[in-house]
C-alpha cells in the first residue's frame, strides 16, 4: 500500500502547485500580459505620433523591444509552470483522483494560452521592427 | 485594381496572386477534408491521428504560414507610399464633388479646377488630402488604394502612375445622400502633354464666343452665380462651388454625374436636385427655360 | 413480498405527487397571462421567433437593395430610401437577428444542457426580451415611415452629428436600449455558466457550447459598454452640442471611430462563435464520437475572445493613422486566424475520428465550413493593410463578411435549427424539404456574394445607391441579385417548414439524434420542468456513459424531484467541481418584467423626440416598477433555511455574498458597468492628447466640492462594508443605512458643484464637456447607490433584512465599492487636468 517517497513527495508537491480554489482565474494571467503588452506598444506609438507629429520612433521602439522581451519571458516562465502542474497532475496519484480531471484541464487549458499569448506578443510586436518613423 | 497603372496598386496585386493562390490550396484541403470525412470515408480513423491533425494542421502549419503573410505585408507597408514627391496637389472632398488645387513648392495654390486631376506619366505626386465637410475616402483602384478626408486632419497619399490613361475614382465613405455620385477621373498624361494641359488650365476663362454664349455669361453674372462658382477673367469669384474657368475642358459635369453637353447642362442647372438629390446646389427651375439654355451656352464655351 | 408491493406502490403515488407538484411550479400560466411568463423556454421561444422575424424583415430589405442594383442607373428607390435601406439591413441583422438569436438559443438550451430547471435570474431574461421587443420594433419600424437613420449601422460623425430629423437618435437611443438587454442577458448566461451546473459537471465536462457561452458572455460584458459611452456622448453632441465630435471645439470624429470599432470587431466574433459552438455540439452528435482536442477548442474560444479586442484598427486602415498603429492591426488580425484555425480543424479531427452518418443538421454543417473558411481566408486578405487599403469599403469586403457571417452564422444556426428542432417542438423537420433549403441557400449564397469580391476590386464601393453604365459592373451586378432570390426561395422554404401547422404528425423519438449531451434528457414534447430530476454527471457525454441516465432521470431517482413548497427552485453548484452548494429559488411568472420594459422603452423613445420631462417621467416609472419587483420577489426570506435534495444531501436555500448568484450577478454587471466610464476616461485623455495647445486654465475646478464629493463616496462605501459585517436589523439598523443613503445623496450633489461653480461651459470644448460627462456620471452612480440604500433600510425595518440575511448588503457593498471607485477616479482625473503634460 505504501507509495514509495518519491512519488509522495510528487504528490505533495503536485497539491502544493494545484490549489483548486484559485479556479478558473488561473488560466488568465498570460492572455493578460499579451493585451497589457498590446495595449502599451499601440498607445505609446500612437500618443508618441499625435504629440509628435512627424517623429522617428527608434528609441520608442526599442524601448518597447525591452518590453516585449520581458512580457515573452514572464509568459514563458506562466507557460513553463502550467507545463510543470500538468505533469504532475498526471504522474500523481489517489490524491487527486477526485478532482483530477478538473486540475488537468486547467492546467492544460492555461498551458496552449500561455503558448498562444507568446505567439500573440511576437504578432504584435513584429511592426517595431519594420516603422522606423510616424508616416 | 486589375489595371495596376500606377506602384502601389501593381505592388499590392503582386501581393493578391500568392495569396490568392495559397488560399484555394488551403481551402481545398479543409473542405477536401470534410467531405472526405463525411462522404468518402465516414468510417473511424484513430483519434491519435485526429490529434496529429489538429497539432499539425491546425496548430504549427498556420502559426508558420501566418508568420510568413505577416513579415511579407509588414514588408510591403513599410516600402509604400514612402518615396518622396516631385509636388503636391491638393485634393478637398465636399459633399459631393472633389475640389483640385495644384500647388508649388511653397504650397500655394497654383490653379484651381475640380472632379479632374491630371498627372504626368513616372512622377510622384503627393495628394494632400482635406474635407471640408464630412468625412470621405479618396480612392483610385487603378493607381493606389485609398486615404480618407477627415475632418481636422490632413492625409497624404502618393500616387506613382507608370502609364498612360484615364482612371476613374470614386468616393469610398459613405458622405450622404448622393454618396454614389461622387466620382472622379484621374488623367494619366505623357510629360509633354500635362505641361501643355497645367499651362492651359492655369490661363483666364476665354471671353464668351457668338451671341448666345454672351448673353448667358450675362445671365451668369446676373442671376448672382458668382456669388458660389469663380470664372477666373469675369467678376465670378466664388469660392463655394467648383471652380467654372475651363468647365468645358472636362469631361463629365456633378462629379461624373451627366455628360458634359448642352443639354445636360441645362439639365443639371433646372434640376440638380433630381439629378442629384442632397446636392448643395439649389436647382433653378425656376428661372425661365430660356435663361437656363444661354448660361447652358455660356458654360459650354469654358475651354 | 407484499410488503415489497406495498413500498413499489407508495414510491410510485410519492413519485406522481412530487410529479404533480413539479409540474403545478413550472408549468406556464393560460390565457393571457401566458404573456406573464418568465421561464427560459418561453422566454427563450419568443426572443428567437422575434429575432427570426427581424432576420425576415431584413431581408427583404436587403432584398429590395439587390433589386435596385440589378441594372445600372436604377430608379426602383431614391438614393434617401436606398440610404435608409442599407442602413437598417446592417443594423437590424446586427443588433436584432445576429446577437439576440444567440441570448435567445442559449436561454432556450443553455438550461437544459446542464440539467438545471432554469437560469439564475429569470425576470431579467424576460426584462431583456421586452426591452429587446420594444427598442427592436422601434428601430425597425422607423423606416416605415421614411425617419430610418441614414448613414450606415456606424453612424459616423460628423455626417451624422449634423444630420437633420430624427434618424441618427433613433439609432443610438434605440440601439443603447438593445445594448442594455444585451449586457442583461450576458449577466445572466455567465452565472448560468459559472453555478447552474448538475453535480459532478466540473469545469472539464461543461459542454463545449456553454463554454463559448461564457467566453462571449464575457466578451459583450467588456465589448458593449464602450458603445454605450459613445452613445452618450453621441446624443449628448446631438441633443445639446457637447462637442466631443466636432473638430473645431477640440473634439474628434475618429475617436467614434475608435470606440464603435472597440465595440464593432468583438462584435463579429460575438455573433460568430456563439454560432461556431452549435457546431461544436452537433459535430461529435453525428461522427458518434466526443469531440476531440477539447481543450483545444477552449482555448480557440478564449483566444479569440481575447485577440478580437486587438483587432479593431482594421476597420480604420484607410483613416491615415500611423503606419505602425496599422502594422499592431494587421499582424494581430492576421494572428486571430490561429485560434479560428484551430476550431475547424478540431471539427475535421472529429469527423475523421467518428463514423460518421449524413443527416440534415451535417449537410449544414459542410456548407457552414465550406463557405466560412472561404471568409476567413479572405478574413487574412483583408488584414494586410495594403490590400485592405484597395478593397476597404469596396463590394470585396462586402463578400468577405458575408462569407464569414452567413456561413460561419447563418450556416450553423439553420444547422442549429434542424438539430435543435425536436428538442423545441418535439417534433422533426422535413428532411426532404430541409435538403432543398440546404441548396437554395447555398447555391444562391454564392451566386450572390462570390462575384461581389471580384465587382469591389473592380472599384465598385458599398453603400451607393446606383452606379454609371458602362463601368464592367452590370453582369456582376445582375448575377448577385440574382442570386439573392435564390436565397430568398430557400428562406421561405424553411420558414414554411417551420412554421406549418404540425398537429396530427407523430412526436419525435426520445433523443431523436442519439446525442450524448444533457439537453437530450427532454422528453417529447418537452415537459415545463425541464428535467425531472437532475442527474449527477460523471462526463462530457453523459448520455452516451450511461445508457440508462434517461431512465433513471425520468423515474426521478436523481437531485431535486420535488417542489415541496410548490415554488420554482433550482440547484446551485460550485464553480470548479460543480458540487451542489444551494437550492435556489427562482422567480415565477409576472408582468413586472413587461411593464417595467415598457416604460424603459417609452422613455427612451420619448427622448428620441425631444421630449425630455417624459423621459424622465416615465424613466424613474421603471425605476419605481424594477423596486417594487425587487421588493415582492428577492426580498422574502425562504421559509425553511435547509432543503433535501435527494441521497440525504442537505443545502441551504439562502447563502449571501460570493456564494450567492445575486452577489456574482452585481458584480458582473459592475464590470460592464466601469467598462463604460473607463471608456470615458479613455475620451478624456484621447482629447487631452490631440489637444496639447488647449487652455485649460479654465477648466480648472475649486479644490473643495469634488473632493468632498470624493470623500463622502468613499465613506458611504467604507460604512457599507463596516455595517456589512457587523450585521444590520431592525430600525436602528435601517436608521444608520437611511443616515448613509443622506450621506451619499450629499455626495453625489456636491459632486457636480465644482464645474457649476466654477463656470464650465459644456458646449465650450470637447473637454470641458468631459469634465461635466465624467462627474455626472460618477454623481448618477452614488445617486443610485443611495436608492439602494434606502431599499436596504426599508428592507431592514420590516424584517427582511437582518445578520443572517443580508443579500441586499453583500450586494450593495459591492456596488458601491464600484461606486466609489469611480467618483474617486473622476475627481483625481478631472482635477489633475491642468497639471497634465
Amino acid at each position: 500500500m505504501a507509495e514509495p517517497s518519491t512519488n509522495d513527495g510528487w504528490q505533495r508537491q503536485a497539491l502544493a502547485l494545484i490549489d483548486p480554489r484559485r479556479g478558473l482565474w488561473r488560466m488568465l494571467p498570460s492572455p493578460l500580459i499579451a493585451a497589457v503588452h498590446f495595449t502599451v506598444c499601440y498607445m505609446a506609438t500612437s500618443v508618441y505620433c499625435i504629440r509628435s507629429g512627424r517623429g522617428e520612433l527608434t528609441t520608442l521602439n526599442v524601448l518597447l523591444g525591452g518590453f516585449t522581451v520581458v512580457a515573452l519571458l514572464a509568459i514563458g516562465l506562466l507557460a513553463w509552470a502550467a507545463w510543470r502542474r500538468l505533469h504532475l497532475v498526471r504522474q500523481s496519484r489517489e490524491g487527486l483522483a477526485k478532482r483530477r480531471g478538473e486540475i488537468e484541464f486547467l492546467a492544460r487549458i492555461t498551458w496552449y494560452l500561455a503558448l498562444l499569448s507568446f505567439v500573440g506578443v511576437l504578432f504584435i510586436a513584429a511592426p517595431l521592427a519594420f516603422f522606423g518613423g510616424c508616416r | 485594381m486589375f489595371e495596376a497603372a500606377g506602384v502601389e496598386a501593381s505592388k499590392v496585386l503582386g501581393l493578391f496572386w500568392p495569396l490568392l493562390a495559397g488560399a484555394a490550396v488551403i481551402w481545398l484541403l479543409v473542405v477536401g477534408g470534410t467531405f472526405y470525412a463525411m462522404r468518402i470515408r465516414p468510417e473511424r480513423h484513430s483519434e491519435r491521428f485526429g490529434r496529429r491533425l489538429i497539432l499539425i494542421g491546425g496548430v504549427i502549419a498556420p502559426t508558420l504560414i501566418l508568420a510568413g503573410i505577416a513579415v511579407a505585408s509588414l514588408r510591403l507597408m513599410a516600402d509604400l507610399r514612402t518615396a518622396p514627391a516631385d509636388f503636391t496637389i491638393r485634393v478637398t472632398g465636399e459633399q459631393f464633388w472633389w475640389r483640385v488645387q495644384y500647388l508649388d513648392g511653397q504650397g500655394r495654390v497654383t490653379m484651381e479646377t475640380a472632379n479632374e486631376i491630371a498627372l504626368p506619366n513616372g512622377s510622384a505626386v503627393e495628394l494632400e488630402l482635406r474635407t471640408r465637410d464630412v468625412i470621405h475616402s479618396f480612392w483610385v483602384p487603378a493607381l493606389a488604394g485609398k486615404l480618407d478626408m477627415v475632418p481636422g486632419m490632413v492625409n497624404r497619399l502618393l500616387l506613382e502612375p507608370r502609364r498612360t490613361g484615364t482612371y476613374r475614382g470614386q468616393c469610398a465613405e459613405f458622405c450622404g445622400e448622393s454618396h454614389a455620385l461622387m466620382a472622379f477621373r484621374v488623367r494619366v498624361m505623357e510629360p509633354a502633354e500635362y505641361r501643355i494641359w497645367l499651362e492651359h488650365q492655369r490661363t483666364d476663362a476665354p471671353p464668351p464666343a457668338g451671341e448666345p454664349a454672351r448673353r448667358g455669361h450675362d445671365r451668369f453674372l446676373g442671376y448672382g452665380c458668382g456669388a458660389c462658382h469663380s470664372v477666373r477673367g469675369t467678376p465670378a469669384t466664388g469660392g463655394v462651388g467648383p471652380d467654372l474657368t475651363h468647365l468645358a475642358s472636362r469631361a463629365r459635369i456633378g462629379a461624373e454625374t451627366l455628360r458634359n453637353d448642352h443639354r445636360s447642362l441645362a439639365r443639371w442647372l433646372e434640376s440638380t436636385d433630381v439629378v442629384k438629390p442632397g446636392v448643395r446646389m439649389p436647382a433653378f427651375g425656376m428661372l425661365p427655360a430660356e435663361d437656363l439654355e444661354l448660361i447652358a451656352s455660356y458654360l459650354e464655351g469654358l475651354e | 413480498m407484499t410488503r415489497d408491493a406495498a413500498a413499489a406502490s407508495d414510491r410510485d403515488a410519492e413519485r406522481r405527487a412530487s410529479a404533480e407538484r413539479l409540474l403545478d411550479a413550472w408549468r406556464a400560466p393560460s390565457g393571457w397571462r401566458y404573456w406573464s411568463e418568465v421561464n427560459n423556454t418561453e422566454v427563450g421561444v419568443w426572443y428567437a421567433a422575434t429575432a427570426f422575424a427581424f432576420m425576415l424583415y431584413a431581408g427583404v430589405l436587403a432584398l429590395i437593395m439587390r433589386t435596385q442594383l440589378a441594372v445600372p442607373e436604377n430608379d426602383l428607390v431614391s438614393a434617401n430610401t436606398y440610404n435608409q435601406l442599407y442602413t437598417m439591413h446592417g443594423t437590424i441583422m446586427m443588433f436584432l437577428f445576429a446577437v439576440p438569436i444567440f441570448e435567445a438559443l442559449s436561454i432556450i438550451v443553455l438550461p437544459n444542457m446542464l440539467g438545471a430547471r432554469d437560469l439564475p435570474f429569470p425576470r431579467l431574461s424576460a426584462y431583456g426580451y421586452w426591452c429587446f421587443l420594444i427598442g427592436g420594433t422601434f428601430v425597425a419600424g422607423s423606416i416605415l415611415f421614411g425617419i430610418a437613420p441614414t448613414a450606415g449601422w456606424f453612424m459616423y460623425p460628423p455626417l451624422t452629428t449634423q444630420q437633420e430629423g430624427v434618424g441618427a437618435d433613433v439609432w443610438l437611443l434605440g440601439l443603447g436600449f438593445i445594448e442594455i438587454a444585451s449586457i442583461a442577458a450576458s449577466v445572466e448566461l455567465i452565472t448560468g455558466v459559472l453555478k447552474c451546473r448538475p453535480p459532478g459537471m466540473g469545469i472539464d465536462r461543461i459542454p463545449l457550447y456553454a463554454w463559448y457561452v461564457l467566453v462571449v458572455g464575457a466578451m459583450i460584458l467588456f465589448a458593449f459598454p464602450p458603445l454605450i459611452a459613445g452613445d452618450l456622448m453621441f446624443e449628448m453632441e446631438r441633443a445639446f452640442d457637447w462637442p466631443f465630435f466636432d473638430v473645431a471645439r477640440g473634439g474628434d470624429p475618429v475617436l467614434w471611430q475608435h470606440i464603435f470599432w472597440i465595440f464593432g470587431h468583438p462584435e463579429v466574433y460575438i455573433i460568430f462563435l456563439p454560432t461556431i459552438a452549435i457546431l461544436a455540439m452537433i459535430v461529435p452528435t453525428f461522427a458518434r464520437v466526443p469531440v476531440v482536442g477539447y481543450t483545444w477548442i477552449v482555448l480557440s474560444a478564449a483566444g479569440t475572445g481575447f485577440l478580437s479586442f486587438a483587432l479593431w484598427v482594421h476597420h480604420m486602415y484607410a483613416v491615415g493613422l500611423p503606419k505602425i498603429s496599422q502594422g499592431f492591426a494587421s499582424t494581430a488580425s492576421i494572428a486571430v486566424a490561429l485560434p479560428t484555425g484551430i476550431q475547424i480543424f478540431a471539427f475535421v479531427a472529429t469527423l475523421l475520428a467518428g463514423n460518421v452518418i449524413v443527416r440534415l443538421p451535417m449537410l449544414f454543417v459542410f456548407g457552414c465550413i465550406a463557405i466560412f473558411v472561404a471568409g476567413g481566408l479572405t478574413g487574412v486578405m483583408v488584414a494586410i493593410a495594403p490590400f485592405d487599403w484597395q478593397v476597404h469599403d469596396s463590394y470585396f469586403v462586402v463578400a468577405h463578411l458575408h462569407y464569414t457571417l452567413i456561413g460561419g452564422m447563418g450556416f450553423s444556426v439553420l444547422a442549429g435549427v434542424y438539430y435543435f428542432f425536436p428538442y423545441f417542438s418535439g417534433r422533426m423537420l422535413d428532411e426532404r424539404i430541409g435538403r432543398w433549403v440546404f441548396w437554395l441557400i447555398f447555391v444562391g449564397f454564392n451566386v450572390t456574394f462570390l462575384p461581389m469580391h471580384y465587382t469591389g476590386m473592380l472599384g465598385m464601393p458599398r453603400r451607393v445607391f446606383t452606379y454609371e453604365a458602362g463601368l464592367g459592373w452590370e453582369t456582376l451586378n445582375l448575377i448577385s441579385t440574382a442570386g439573392v432570390y435564390v436565397i430568398a426561395l430557400g428562406l421561405a422554404l424553411f420558414a414554411f417548414d417551420v412554421f406549418r401547422p404540425r398537429r396530427g404528425r407523430p412526436y419525435a423519438d426520445r433523443n431523436p439524434w442519439n446525442a450524448g449531451t444533457l439537453e437530450w434528457l427532454i422528453e417529447m414534447p418537452g415537459q415545463p420542468w425541464g428535467v425531472r430530476s437532475i442527474p449527477r454527471v460523471e462526463g462530457r457525454y453523459p448520455l452516451w456513459e450511461d445508457p440508462e441516465l434517461i431512465a433513471k432521470v425520468d423515474a426521478a431517482e436523481y437531485y431535486m424531484p420535488d417542489a415541496p413548497e410548490r415554488t420554482r427552485e433550482t440547484l446551485i453548484t460550485s464553480v470548479m467541481e460543480a458540487e451542489p452548494m444551494q437550492c435556489m429559488r427562482v422567480s415565477g411568472p409576472s408582468f413586472l418584467p413587461l411593464i417595467a420594459a415598457a416604460f424603459t422603452g417609452t422613455s427612451f423613445i420619448v427622448a428620441t423626440f425631444h421630449l425630455y420631462t417624459w423621459a424622465v417621467i416615465t424613466g424613474a416609472l421603471a425605476i419605481a416598477v424594477i423596486l417594487y419587483w425587487l421588493w415582492r420577489d428577492t426580498a422574502p426570506i425562504p421559509r425553511h433555511d435547509e432543503r433535501d435534495i435527494g441521497f440525504g444531501v442537505r443545502v441551504p436555500t439562502y447563502v449571501s455574498g460570493p456564494r450567492s448568484c445575486g452577489w456574482w450577478g452585481m458584480f458582473i454587471t459592475m464590470l460592464a458597468d466601469v467598462t463604460a466610464y473607463l471608456t470615458l476616461v479613455f475620451s478624456f485623455y484621447y482629447y487631452v492628447a490631440i489637444n496639447p495647445s488647449a487652455d485649460r486654465s479654465a477648466l480648472t475646478l475649486p479644490f473643495l466640492w469634488p473632493f468632498a464629493g470624493l470623500l463622502l463616496s468613499v465613506a458611504v462605501a467604507g460604512a457599507v462594508l463596516m455595517l456589512r459585517r457587523r450585521g444590520v436589523s431592525g430600525p436602528r439598523g435601517a436608521g444608520l443605512l437611511t443616515l448613509l443613503a443622506l450621506l451619499g445623496a450629499v455626495g453625489a450633489a456636491v459632486l457636480m458643484v465644482g464645474p457649476a461653480e466654477a463656470a464650465i461651459a459644456p458646449t465650450s470644448h470637447a473637454l470641458a464637456a468631459m469634465v461635466w460627462i465624467l462627474l455626472g456620471w460618477s454623481a448618477a452612480h452614488v445617486g443610485l447607490g443611495v436608492l439602494m440604500l434606502l431599499f436596504c433600510a426599508v428592507a431592514a425595518v420590516t424584517g427582511r433584512l437582518d445578520e443572517k440575511h443580508d443579500i441586499h448588503l453583500w450586494n450593495i457593498e459591492v456596488y458601491w465599492y464600484f461606486a466609489a471607485f469611480m467618483a474617486t477616479l473622476s475627481v483625481l482625473v478631472v482635477w489633475s487636468l491642468p497639471v497634465v503634460p
